[in-house]
């Protein structure tokens, strides 16, 4: 065991965890359904408004909506822009919220009080009226592609949430930096720095990978919500949330029209959050060093 | 594991309350189903409540140009001295009579009208209701920081009103206003109580009125309700029957009809079920659905003017849009039959002008009906060639430089699913012949901001609009205020409503001959001039009418479903069957 280094322990002890590789290999393939969205015999505009509401059939698995179109292919294409906002805004989110609340937390004082008096004041802000003014700035600005940017959508989603995350990893740190391991890592002249990174940051990842998966269900459906404002992305262009949004009004008619959306958010959902439970075993301090 | 399965609960959690509210920017639809308002049954009537999608911003009508403000507002603030009928005649509210040539109330000259008030008037307040609030109605409409930009038509015609007793108020004209039926139809304000004209947008009155109307405001719970009480000084004996009058705001439709569903609302506005008798599998047996012909009118408007110059006027034709071929080529892409038949299930009627109804209402066939040959050809002949991309391409065009793409936005507002559908179906047709329309669709606010807010339609930065708007029974202020070439909106005129910037001799030509004239056939052959030139010019492209729907519980009794009024035009008279 001794003779293995520290990342293929990691890879090994990832892949022993089955319902993580299980889901690695379900993300993977839904990557793949998305890039070859274009080999459905439909494409995701294309219109039929004599048989709107079909139920599924062979000629249209997930049945066609108000217009006709073929659900299956609108939720295929839809998953390009849903799995990539959904996958880079949590990022993001994460790794804003995982920096400020790690400095925050481990050095305190005045630091902490000026960055956790930020991450109020984010917090207070009202949502819909920040993007309503956001919306008219973007409109203003001579770059008229910006405002419809997927670009824009997810730094808005990560700016509008990456307080949560801040929270949760300070009140981490601040009980983790008082136990013995820092202080003894600190007696051995080891920099802050190392400290955050190495030694307390992989003993936060089980709450952090939680909160991780969920703020990724949130930013899918957040998506959808932005469109209503104008930013991101417009009809006919297919979006998971999208799609969910329209089905309410025809929740009762045409159930199905829901419920594939939605099945697809929580598939994914729950990948991210098994991934995340593997890669938080594969990292997790205790047993890396039990196995040494 | 602990966590694993805590983690699975919340995301299941989370993805049920997703799929029941869709989009994280509206209230959580499980507190707008559970939450009924604690309010004690009253005796003696009943308690109904109204389901309204939105929330008004103010209880005055004439600050607003929003539908939902009548909506609520006929409840209350805006009881005028007539009120027009489901048969689109004005009959007498607050005044005796009608002024006409017959009674005298109307001079020879057609320059003075003498309005006559029934005795002992009243405000909810108990303070008398005069003559001299007919004045004051009128100063403060006429004050130009007002701000009032709805119901306004004529008022600028007025020179001076005599009020020689209580009951009597003299209006004298510079020029014959063929409206002044409605010149105060939309309501009064009390000069006791209302506030300085000046600043009629910090009255606090536009939320608490003083009114005429058969109920008063008791409690504004912003976001959530309006409810309203009896108006103890009301002018109909015995009226309203009903002792309490709640407005609930719920935004999401599966949540009203829920609501409808489950008992809990009498009324609802607008309820988003295309297909009346699909109403029912919705909302159980307690309740059904009634539509009337409507009167918003849905348009597509093209900016004639090149936008993005920092210039709101005219001065520069829109490099596309300027040209009108490829406006009637537009119009010949668009398959009205399906648009209307499968896609909107028969639930609207085609229009081709804005004169689609009412006593002014004209036959006009669409210049351009449905022909993709006719709009390939117009297009080709315009010298746009179509693209390698299937997208057009300019080459030899009237404005645009070579090689400039055809693509257009086309900005609607979001949160109406029949718009949604509407505008998702024209850009399929329009990609059929080569045009690329891209949909931008704004918040209701944005589209339908002012001037002075930047509102895209307003300082001419668009290439098409599409949305629903409306006549009223006497529509000359509109047109006027609408098609006029010198009411295209600018720093100089920003309430202008010439957004689409027509320029035409033609046209100004017809809007004064309705205006000069009480001649109803000669007002009707002039607005039918006008829509004639629109249907051929096409600043404005007409698709369809609604029909308005609203939804009621079986035992609601009394109410008459208006085209022409709003759902509460007619409340004093409601009842619920039991109470």
């Amino acid at each position: 065991m001794t003779n293995r280094s520290l990342g293929s322990q990691i890879l090994h002890r990832f892949f022993k965890h089955r319902l993580a590789v299980f889901a690695v290999v379900l993300l993977a393939l839904m990557v793949v359904l998305a890039l070859g969205a274009n080999l459905t015999q439909y494409t995701p505009t294309e219109q039929d408004p004599s048989n709107p509401f079909m139920s599924p059939t062979t000629a249209h698995w997930f049945g066609t909506d108000e217009l006709g179109r073929d659900i299956f292919t609108r939720i295929l294409y839809g998953s390009r822009v849903s799995l990539l906002v959904g996958l880079i805004s949590t990022l993001l989110t994460i790794s804003l919220g995982v920096a400020v609340g790690a400095i925050s937390g481990y050095y305190g004082g005045w630091l902490d009080n000026v960055l956790m008096r930020i991450t109020d004041t984010f917090l207070t802000f009202p949502t819909i009226f920040v993007l309503i003014i956001l919306s008219s700035l973007l409109r203003e600005l001579p770059f008229p592609w910006l405002k419809n940017s997927i670009l824009v959508v997810i730094v808005i989603i990560a700016a509008l949430s990456w307080m949560w995350p801040a929270r949760l990893v300070r009140s981490l740190f601040i009980t983790l930096r008082e136990r013995e391991f820092v202080t003894a890592t600190r007696a051995l002249g080891g920099s802050s720095a190392g400290i955050i990174i190495r030694h307390i940051l992989p003993n936060c990842l089980g709450p952090i990978l939680v909160s991780g998966t969920l703020q990724m269900a949130y930013a899918i459906i957040t998506e959808s919500g932005l469109s209503y404002l104008g930013f991101g992305v417009q009809p006919p262009t297919p979006t998971w949330g999208a799609i969910l949004s329209t089905a309410q009004v025809y929740v009762f008619r045409a159930p199905w029209m829901a419920i594939y959306p939605g099945v697809m958010i929580f598939i994914t959902v729950m990948t991210i959050n098994y991934i995340g439970d593997g890669l938080r075993d594969a990292f997790d301090p205790y047993v890396i060093h039990s196995e040494k | 594991m602990k966590i694993r399965f805590i983690t699975f609960i919340m995301v299941l959690g989370l993805i049920l309350s997703a799929c029941a509210t869709a989009t994280s920017q509206v209230p959580v639809t499980t507190e707008a189903v559970t939450e009924v308002p604690v309010v004690e049954e009253p005796t003696g009537g009943g308690m109904v409540v109204l389901i309204i999608p939105e929330e008004p911003t103010t209880l005055n009508y004439y600050m607003s140009d929003a539908a939902i403000t009548r909506q609520v507002a006929d409840a209350t603030s805006m009881t005028g001295l007539v009120v027009v009928d489901e048969k689109g005649e004005f009959i007498p509210v607050l005044a005796a009579e009608l002024p006409t040539d017959a009674n005298g109330g109307l001079s020879a000259d057609k320059l003075t009208v003498t309005w006559k008030l029934l005795p002992d008037l009243k405000w909810s307040d108990g303070e008398p209701l005069t003559s001299d609030d007919v004045k004051f109605t009128w100063e403060a409409l006429s004050n130009p920081t007002s701000g009032a930009l709805a119901g306004t038509g004529g008022i600028e015609l007025i020179t001076a009103i005599d009020t020689p007793d209580a009951t009597t108020a003299v209006v004298h004209y510079s020029a014959p206003w063929a409206g002044y039926l409605a010149q105060f139809a939309y309501g009064l304000f009390p000069r006791h109580a209302a506030g300085d004209p000046a600043v009629m947008s910090e009255w606090e009155w536009n939320r608490q009125p003083v009114g005429a109307g058969p109920f008063v405001v008791s409690e504004w719970a912003s976001g959530e309700s309006i409810s309203m009480d009896p108006n103890p000084n009301y002018y109909q004996e015995g009226k309203p029957y009903l002792s309490k009058l709640v407005f609930r705001i719920i935004p999401e439709p599966a949540a009203q009809l829920a609501l409808m569903k489950q008992g809990d609302a009498h009324v609802q506005l607008w309820p988003g079920v295309d297909d009346p008798n699909e109403y029912g599998t919705y909302v159980g047996e307690g309740a059904h659905e009634e539509m009337v012909p409507g009167v918003w009118n849905l348009a597509i408007d093209f900016n004639l003017s090149k936008p993005f110059d920092g210039d709101p006027g005219a001065t520069e034709p829109h490099p596309i849009l300027g040209d009108l071929r490829v406006r009637q080529a537009t119009s010949s892409a668009i398959d009205y039959d399906t648009l209307i038949q499968d896609v909107l299930r028969n639930t609207v009627a085609a229009s081709t002008s804005p004169f689609a109804y009412g006593w002014y209402q004209c036959d006009i066939p669409r210049t351009h009906p449905y022909d993709v040959d006719t709009a390939n050809t117009l297009l080709d002949e315009a010298g746009w060639k179509m693209g390698s991309d299937g997208i057009r391409v300019a080459e030899g065009a009237l404005y645009a430089e070579d090689g400039t793409r055809l693509s257009l936005e086309l900005q609607g507002y979001t949160n109406f699913e029949p718009l949604q559908k509407t505008e998702e179906f024209i850009v399929e047709n329009l990609k059929a012949v080569g045009v690329e329309a891209k949909i931008q669709n704004y918040d209701f606010s944005i589209i339908f901001g002012a001037y002075e807010d930047n509102s895209p339609r307003m300082i001419g930065d668009y290439d098409m609009l599409i949305y629903d708007r409306s006549l009223s029974i006497e529509p000359q202020g509109a047109v006027e205020n609408d098609y006029l070439s010198t009411q295209i909106p600018t720093a100089e005129n920003p309430t202008g409503g010439n957004i689409w910037r027509w320029v035409n001799t033609d046209g100004d030509a017809f809007i004064q001959q309705a205006g000069s004239t009480f001649d109803l056939a000669v007002r009707k052959a002039a607005y039918c001039g006008l829509g004639n030139l629109i249907a051929t010019e096409l600043p404005q492209l007409y698709i369809y009418i609604y029909q308005d729907g609203y939804g009621y519980a079986n035992n609601l009794s009394g109410y008459v479903v208006s085209t022409w009024g709003s759902m509460v035009w007619d409340v004093q008279n409601w009842k619920l069957v039991g109470e």
